[in-house]
C-alpha cells in the first residue's frame, strides 16, 4: 500500500495538491520539509563515497541543507533506499529524488521561509547534477527546467 | 588569449572574475522590478530579464544558453496571460545593465560577464519568489531559478567555484 508520506517522499506532493486532487489534505510543512530532508541526509551519505574534493565538497552541502531543514522543522521522512550501481550514478538517482521533493514542496509548503529553503536546496541541487552529469561525460544542463527528472 | 575547455567554455581568469564581482556590486538590487504582492508586475519583470538574457546570449555568440533563456521566457509567457495581464510583445531590446555588458562582451570577458548576469537573474527569482502566490507558478520560477544557478556550472573552468 502505497501511503501519503510515500508520495510525497518520492516527490508526488504535487498529486496532493494539485489539480483533480483538491480533495486530499495538503501535508504539514514538516512532512513535506521532510521528504527533501531524508533525501538530502542520504545525499550527505552518497557523496561521501565519491573520490577526491568534488566528493567532500557536496557532502558538506547536503549536510548542510539537512542542518538548515532540520531547524526548518522538517520531520524526516523513512530514507529512501540507496540506488544500487556505479557511485556517481547513485548519487546523482538521489539528487534527482531530493531536487523533485523540492519542487513539491515549494508549490505547496505554507510557510514563505519554508518555500524559499525548498527552492535554495533546489537551486543547489540542480548544480550539484550539473557537476555530476559533467563528471559522467554527459551534458550538465539537459533541459531548461531541472527539476529532477531523468532526460 | 582564451582558452577553451572540454566543455566548450572560456575559462575565468582573475582578472575577469574580479570584473565579474565589480559588475555584481555595481548590479541592480536583487530583485528589482519585483514588486511585492503584485504577481503579473513581478512575472513582467521577470520575462524582461530572460528575453534580455536570451537576446545577450545570442550577441554573444552563447547560442546555447540563450537558447534555454528563451525558453524560461516562453514558460512565463503564458502565466502572465493566465493572470489577466497581456504579455509585452517579444521586440528586441534596448539592453542595460549585466545583459548589455554581456552583449559586448569579448574574448576574456565574456563568460565573467555571464556569470554576472546569471548571478543576477538567480537573485531575482529568489527575491520573486515570495510575490508568488499560485503554486504552480512558484515552481516553474524555481526550476528556472535552478536552470540559472547550473549555468553558473558551466561557465566556471572550476564548477564547484560555482558553488553559493
Amino acid at each position: 500500500m502505497i501511503t501519503r508520506r510515500a508520495l510525497v517522499a518520492a516527490g508526488a506532493g504535487v498529486l496532493l495538491a494539485g489539480c483533480g486532487a483538491e480533495a486530499e489534505p495538503v501535508p504539514p510543512d514538516a512532512e513535506l520539509l521532510g521528504a527533501v530532508l531524508a533525501a538530502e541526509r542520504a545525499l550527505a551519505g552518497a557523496y561521501a563515497l565519491l573520490e577526491g574534493r568534488t566528493g567532500g565538497v557536496l557532502a558538506a552541502r547536503a549536510r548542510s541543507h539537512a542542518a538548515r531543514l532540520e531547524q526548518a522543522g522538517a520531520d524526516p521522512a523513512p530514507a529512501p533506499a540507496s540506488p544500487a550501481g556505479e557511485p556517481l550514478e547513485a548519487a546523482l538517482a538521489l539528487q534527482r529524488r531530493s531536487m523533485a521533493a523540492c519542487v513539491s514542496a515549494v508549490g505547496v509548503v505554507r510557510s514563505p521561509a519554508g518555500r524559499t529553503l525548498a527552492a535554495d536546496v533546489l537551486t543547489a541541487g540542480a548544480q550539484h547534477a550539473a557537476i555530476l552529469l559533467t563528471r559522467l561525460g554527459r551534458d550538465p544542463v539537459p533541459t531548461a527546467f531541472p527539476r529532477g527528472q531523468a532526460p | 588569449m582564451s582558452h577553451r575547455d572540454p566543455r566548450g567554455l572560456t575559462p575565468v581568469s582573475r582578472r575577469g572574475a574580479l570584473a565579474a564581482a565589480a559588475g555584481l556590486l555595481l548590479a541592480r538590487p536583487a530583485g528589482a522590478g519585483a514588486q511585492d504582492g503584485d504577481p503579473a508586475g513581478t512575472l513582467r519583470a521577470l520575462l524582461a530579464r530572460e528575453e534580455a538574457s536570451a537576446q545577450a546570449y545570442r550577441s554573444a555568440g552563447m547560442a546555447r544558453l540563450a537558447g534555454q533563456e528563451a525558453e524560461h521566457a516562453r514558460a512565463l509567457r503564458p502565466q502572465l496571460e493566465a493572470l489577466g495581464q497581456p504579455a509585452p510583445p517579444a521586440s528586441r531590446r534596448t539592453l542595460a545593465g549585466a545583459a548589455q555588458r554581456l552583449a559586448t562582451a569579448a574574448g576574456d570577458d565574456r563568460d565573467p560577464a555571464a556569470i554576472a548576469l546569471e548571478r543576477e537573474l538567480v537573485k531575482a527569482y529568489r527575491a520573486a519568489l515570495g510575490s508568488l502566490d499560485d503554486p504552480a507558478l512558484r515552481r516553474t520560477a524555481a526550476t528556472i531559478m535552478a536552470s540559472h544557478a547550473q549555468h553558473l556550472v558551466v561557465l566556471h573552468r572550476d564548477p564547484l567555484r560555482a558553488l553559493g
